[in-house]
């Protein structure tokens, strides 16, 4: 098995050949008919696509970011499929437990092994808007653990995921890998979501979960989770910039033909345009600090970048729209499944709204 | 059975996922009749969205949220190609802000400020303990309140990235702002003391406001024991004004006297006994060699003699460091710090800079006189006022606010010899010509008359 160090030599151009050749073609039946990409997840490990970000390959963010920007750019579903597995990649990089790391950074940083991140609750947590909603008690070798997580992404029946769990004995949060085909552990598939139906999201559901120490990311999470934050949040970077750059070249395309009237609409592509560089700067700027600062200061500017990417794919998606009219408005165009993408950028963890009441916090300090 | 005696339906909210269910509704999908009491849900019901049992639903009410007391004042955009955007507020940038709207009270200005922008005199961070002001009191106002008073648009708690010279924008998290012209005012740090110690156990570098409270908040109600660092302008002020707050100070510099390359030995022997007598060490000469925090939150230290220190607090004030980082990153001309010419410009004819991160011909100089001047000059260049003044880098008369023993200097610029005229009084001379003073204890009241000896012959 290929090791996480070692170096990745796959270039962008490897990674928009494969997402034209293999993705492009199946995000109509990923969007329609909630069909799960596994193989193109497959085929971006081997690339070395979910370890650009790791320690071993000098905290790589601008390209980790730039991978699942191109494949975000094609289907945000499966960008969103990216970043969950990345996202995971980069707990495992830092776990605490030197035991868990060694077990599972390779075959997750390889993409041997796909899966998740069940770190919503845990940040929304952190930012006092929600209760942890599995429980854990301390046991011989481990902690079991019980309760219902109601989405989690990039999962299936062989897949894993990091979640957050209240220890109520020890008054702390411990952070922990879970393998879904765990006895007691359970994926339910439930209500069906307008978007992103092709992203492996199930209810986790924990009935006496065993959770094996070699499985332990951190025992006190409430100090591990200021360190990954930042890099968490950054990395989700990739999918505004993907539907920002496709929003921008439907109405590049659409002005060749429609100038003469789409030049009456208030948000232009040049404008967009402008407004993307700048965005791609700051986050390119801030992708070389994220790595081992668990300061406030750099997890403010993170949530303003995350925030203001939020704000300008609604605007671009829906200038796309508008750009684009009837066309756009076609069952099988991509133009309306931007508009269904870009406000999952702003619901996903952190929200718009979640951002908002953290930076409250933070600019009051 | 009648309107009256039906209970009113109720709601009850899924924790997990928060689907509601009304009772009024029921669950048809999932075998719940219109009207099911939530008591006479079975046991194997599920969520609809979720899968949980109706164990995780509690009563709507009892999920019922409050709108926060205070929100948070909406964030300014700034998106006018032709407008004038000033990253930093600090002294220099305020200055700057209020010197363009002199000159123009119609030119669209920005300032850009990662922290709050509150606009106060910095020399008054050396100064406020004596006084028993509070760190707030130090706001002259809020840097919302400023901004409103000079009529420019503040983007505070916003860091500056990148510049991007070639698109005229400045790169920030909260997105691009474009210039048509930029005004540097970057400030300067602290320089890191030479040895590295435990991240728990950094010293606290003093050199705005934010820094300043947490000195203040960690000495104010006792009295402390301060080790100092560096018997430069700062340093000397701090444990003047620390020790009149009843701290016990230790004053550590590397050179044989307080105050080096700034005044001759004799003043700095003047002003090392005042402080000796109410109660400083000063310990010349010496440097640390390491320190460490302790478990209880203090700190000790070693010098390089064997001698050892132990307190409650480490500052240091080993001098600044311009922040020039930003502009080298886009390409401007910099040395020690941002290189400008006569009217503040960079190597940028779009980019001026000023205060403390600029270097002209050279030289720093790192105040509030100079940049005073320096935002003037700005103004006049970017006015198009080319018969405006220039900047020459002529030294000021730079007060030292030793209250013990205050000093007033004017360093010279050239090769010379100091004399004593006075007391209390030194004069430099060069080729027979005053070219320099130090105006020591209450002498510093005459240097205004002092400053009219320069140039003159002796």
């Amino acid at each position: 098995m290929a090791a996480a160090s070692e170096a990745v030599t796959t270039t962008p151009d490897d990674v928009q050949t494969l997402v034209e050749q293999t993705l492009a073609p199946l995000a109509g039946r990923i969007d329609r008919d909630g069909h799960y990409p596994e193989d193109f997840m497959y085929s971006l490990g081997s690339r070395g696509s979910y370890k650009r970000h790791t320690s071993s390959n000098g905290y790589g963010f601008s390209e980790a970011i730039e991978s699942i920007g191109q494949v975000s750019k094609a289907c945000m579903s499966t960008g969103f499929c990216h970043w969950c597995h990345s996202a995971l990649t980069w707990y495992l990089d830092n776990a605490e437990e030197p035991a868990t790391r060694e077990k599972w950074l390779d075959p997750v940083a390889n993409g041997h092994r796909l899966g998740g991140t069940g770190l919503s609750n845990g940040m929304k947590n952190v930012a006092a808007i929600e209760e942890l909603k599995i429980h854990v008690r301390r046991v011989d070798g481990g902690y079991i653990a019980n309760g219902t997580l109601p989405w989690v992404s990039n999962l299936a029946d062989n897949h894993v995921f990091a979640a957050v769990f209240h220890d109520p004995e020890g008054d702390r949060k411990v952070m922990a890998l879970v393998e879904c085909s765990q006895p007691g552990f359970e994926l339910k598939q439930c209500a069906e979501f307008i978007a992103l139906e092709g992203s492996g999201t199930y209810a986790c559901h924990f009935n006496e979960v065993f959770i094996p120490n070699d499985q332990v990311i951190s025992h006190d999470a409430a100090a591990f989770l200021p360190r990954i934050r930042a890099g968490f949040v950054l990395l989700q970077m990739g999918m505004p910039l993907g539907v920002l750059e496709s929003c921008v070249e439907i109405m590049e395309a659409m002005n060749r033909t429609h100038a003469h009237v789409n030049a009456y609409l208030d948000e232009q592509p040049e404008t967009l345009r402008e407004e993307l560089e700048d965005l791609r700067a700051a986050v390119n700027a801030l992708a070389g600090e994220v790595a081992n600062n668990a300061d406030d200061e750099l997890f403010r500017d993170v949530l303003q970048v995350r925030e203001r990417a939020s704000t300008l794919s609604l605007r671009a998606s829906q200038a796309a729209m508008l750009h684009a009219g009837a066309r756009g408005y076609l069952a099988d165009s991509p133009v309306q499944r931007k508009l269904r993408e870009s406000y999952f950028i702003a619901i996903v963890t952190p929200a718009v709204k979640h951002i908002r009441k953290e930076l409250a916090r933070l600019e009051a300090a | 059975m009648t309107a009256e005696s039906q209970p009113r339906p109720r709601q009850y909210i899924c924790v997990v996922c928060g689907y509601i269910y009304d009772e009024s509704l029921g669950d048809p999908d999932g075998g719940l009749p219109p009207g099911t009491r939530f008591e006479d849900i079975p046991d194997d019901w599920v969520c609809p969205d979720c899968g949980v049992s109706k164990a995780d639903f509690v009563p709507l009410e009892a999920a019922e949220a409050e709108r926060p007391a205070a929100l948070p004042e909406q964030t300014a955009t700034a998106t006018d190609l032709t407008q004038t955007v000033v990253v930093g507020a600090g002294m220099a940038g305020w200055a700057v802000a209020e010197s363009l709207r002199r000159a123009d009270p119609g030119r669209s200005i920005v300032v850009i400020t990662a922290d709050h922008g509150d606009y106060y005199p910095k020399p008054r961070l050396s100064t406020a303990a004596g006084e028993a002001l509070k760190p707030d009191a130090l706001i002259l106002r809020t840097g919302t309140e400023q901004a409103a008073q000079l009529g420019v648009t503040l983007l505070k708690q916003t860091r500056v990235l990148r510049i991007d010279r070639e698109r005229q924008r400045v790169i920030t998290p909260r997105g691009g702002v474009p210039y048509a012209k930029l005004i540097l005012a970057c400030g300067a740090r602290q320089r890191p003391l030479p040895i590295t110690a435990s991240k728990s156990s950094d010293p606290l570098p003093v050199n705005h406001l934010t820094d300043y409270r947490k000195l203040r908040s960690s000495i104010d109600g006792r009295a402390t024991s301060i080790l100092i660092v560096g018997g430069g302008l700062i340093g000397c002020e701090f444990a003047n004004d620390l020790t009149v707050a009843g701290h016990r100070i230790t004053l550590v510099e590397r050179e044989a006297e307080l105050l080096p390359g700034l005044i001759p030995s004799e003043p700095a022997r003047a002003l090392r006994s005042q402080l000796t007598t109410s109660g400083a060490t000063i310990r010349t000469g010496c440097t640390i060699q390491a320190m460490q925090g302790n478990r209880d939150g203090g700190f000790q230290a070693q010098f390089d003699d064997g001698d050892t220190w132990q307190g409650d607090m480490i500052v240091t004030a080993l001098g600044l460091i311009p922040n020039s980082e930003l502009a080298a990153d886009a390409g401007l001309a910099t040395k020690r710090g941002i290189v400008v010419d006569r009217r503040l410009q960079t190597s940028d004819p779009s980019i001026h800079a000023v205060g403390d991160c600029v270097e002209f011909e050279g030289v720093l100089r790192p105040y509030v006189r100079a940049l005073r001047r320096q935002a003037d000059v700005i103004a006049a260049a970017l006015s198009g006022d080319s018969s405006g003044d220039t900047y020459t880098g002529t030294p000021d008369t730079v007060n030292v606010k030793t209250t013990l023993y205050p000093i007033a200097v004017r360093q010279p610029l050239e090769a010379g010899e100091w004399q004593a005229i006075d007391v209390n009084q030194w004069i430099h001379q060069s080729g027979g010509r005053c070219t320099g003073f130090v105006l020591g204890g209450s002498a510093v009241a005459e240097s205004k008359r002092a400053e009219r000896w320069l140039d003159r012959p002796i």
